[in-house]
């Protein structure tokens, strides 16, 4: 009893440190914090003239060819899209709705807001800073860190990027901005590497699956989704998916959330190979970029 | 010169030492060549912890105020690295290092007032 009333402190700081340790993995990963629900509103325009194959989609608006390549010993998924107005180029929520730890699959959240095709975002509600700027809306105006770089989708329908800590998230919106996504890093800058070799995300230094978005000019864009972490396919480093980007003629390219998060959506089925855990399986994200009415 | 009644105390700081490489290596290997400085280096939380041991006498220390200042920064540090290889942070995580490096202050002000005792 002695020696308990003597280690009283240590046994009572253990404790609350193993509670607190607890609160903070489930707080990080588990708890979902809802902040904004966001009202879509009904849409007015849609197509009756379509022409969909398991590869492309065309009408009036849109134009959507999917390829797959294989390069660096990599699946590699690459989309040419191209539409008449920015208003088809849209992002949504999880659950429409903005928060921490609110996610669903791309298929879902695809499937939800009537997506023609759709990749996922950058996963926004993993952490607790960097632009969020959505469909014309603010939601979070607080910088990452000193060089990281947000993906801004203008008005005019061109692609351009901004040092966060640098910016302000309401003049880019006042200047034009539909669409802010928090990741990177930007890998083609008016047609030169921003990347090279060494370059990574945080520091992962080997291949990975990849899911970026490059323009070609205005209102022409590409998307490419990688395979990888499976024995087909390596992956891509960042250098590697800059030089894609660059072999179809873009401009600027910007690297989104990848890894197990890497999904391509297309009219109902997912297209890549997604790796969610051990298997082949779609992770649950916070957000989307797709392309729809 | 190494004071043989505080081997004991060495011998935990080098076990515990090892302990937190073989978590980072272990964990490597599950983290897609993702690496965080804080799970890398984690070690050299009980290594130069565990150094003080050679210098002063234990019991004037507030031996368990120290190790628990210790082992607070070493999971701070474990859980600011699991964070940063997921790719995410925590505004809790500071509390970690607030907590961990004010008890090794505590222990080593408590050792200064004892040595003028």
């Amino acid at each position: 009893m002695s020696k308990i009333k003597k280690h009283i402190f240590t046994i009572i700081y253990s404790i609350a440190l193993i509670i607190f340790t607890i609160f903070v993995m489930l707080h990080t990963f588990v708890i979902p914090e809802v902040g904004t629900v966001v009202e879509k509103e009904e849409t007015t325009t849609t197509s009756t003239n379509s022409t969909i194959t398991d590869s492309s989609y065309e009408d009036e608006n849109i134009s959507i060819n999917i390829s797959t390549i294989r390069k660096y010993d990599t699946d590699i998924y690459v989309v040419d899209i191209e539409v008449s107005s920015i208003e088809y180029l849209q992002t949504a929520f999880a659950s429409s709705t903005f928060g921490r730890n609110i996610t669903a699959t791309t298929s879902t959240i695809a499937s939800e807001s009537n997506a023609i095709l759709a990749i996922n975002g950058d996963f926004y509600g993993f952490r607790s800073a960097g632009f969020v700027l959505r469909n014309g809306i603010i939601y979070r105006s607080t910088a990452t860190s000193s060089t990281s770089e947000a993906l801004v989708i203008n008005s005019d329908g061109s692609l351009s990027s901004v040092v966060e800590s640098e910016s302000n998230l309401e003049s880019l919106l006042s200047n034009g901005a539909t669409q802010v996504l928090s990741f990177g890093p930007t890998l083609i800058q008016d047609s030169v590497y921003t990347v090279d070799s060494t370059s990574e995300v945080g520091q992962a230094m080997t291949s990975n699956p990849r899911t970026a978005i490059g323009m070609i000019s205005p209102l022409h864009y590409v998307i490419i989704v990688s395979d990888g972490r499976t024995s087909e396919s390596a992956g891509l480093t960042l250098y590697e998916l800059a030089t894609v980007f660059k072999s179809y003629g873009c401009t600027f390219a910007y690297n989104l959330d990848g890894g197990g998060s890497s999904t391509l959506w297309f009219n109902g089925k997912v297209i890549n190979n997604p790796t969610s855990g051990s298997g082949i399986s779609e992770r649950k994200v916070s957000d989307i970029l797709y392309v729809g009415y | 010169m190494l004071d043989i009644k505080n081997k004991k105390e060495i011998k935990y700081y080098i076990f515990l030492s090892i302990l937190c490489t073989c978590i980072n290596l272990i964990y490597s290997k599950f983290s897609h060549g993702v690496s965080s400085n804080y799970m890398t280096y984690l070690f050299l939380i009980p290594l130069i912890g565990g150094l003080i041991f050679l210098f002063i006498d234990k019991k004037k220390l507030k031996y368990n105020i120290y190790n628990l200042g210790i082992i607070t920064l070493i999971i701070g540090s474990l859980i600011k690295g699991i964070l940063e290889i997921a790719g995410t942070s925590s505004v809790f995580n500071i509390v970690y290092f607030i907590f961990g490096i004010s008890l090794i202050i505590i222990s080593i002000v408590k050792y200064i007032i004892n040595l003028n005792k």
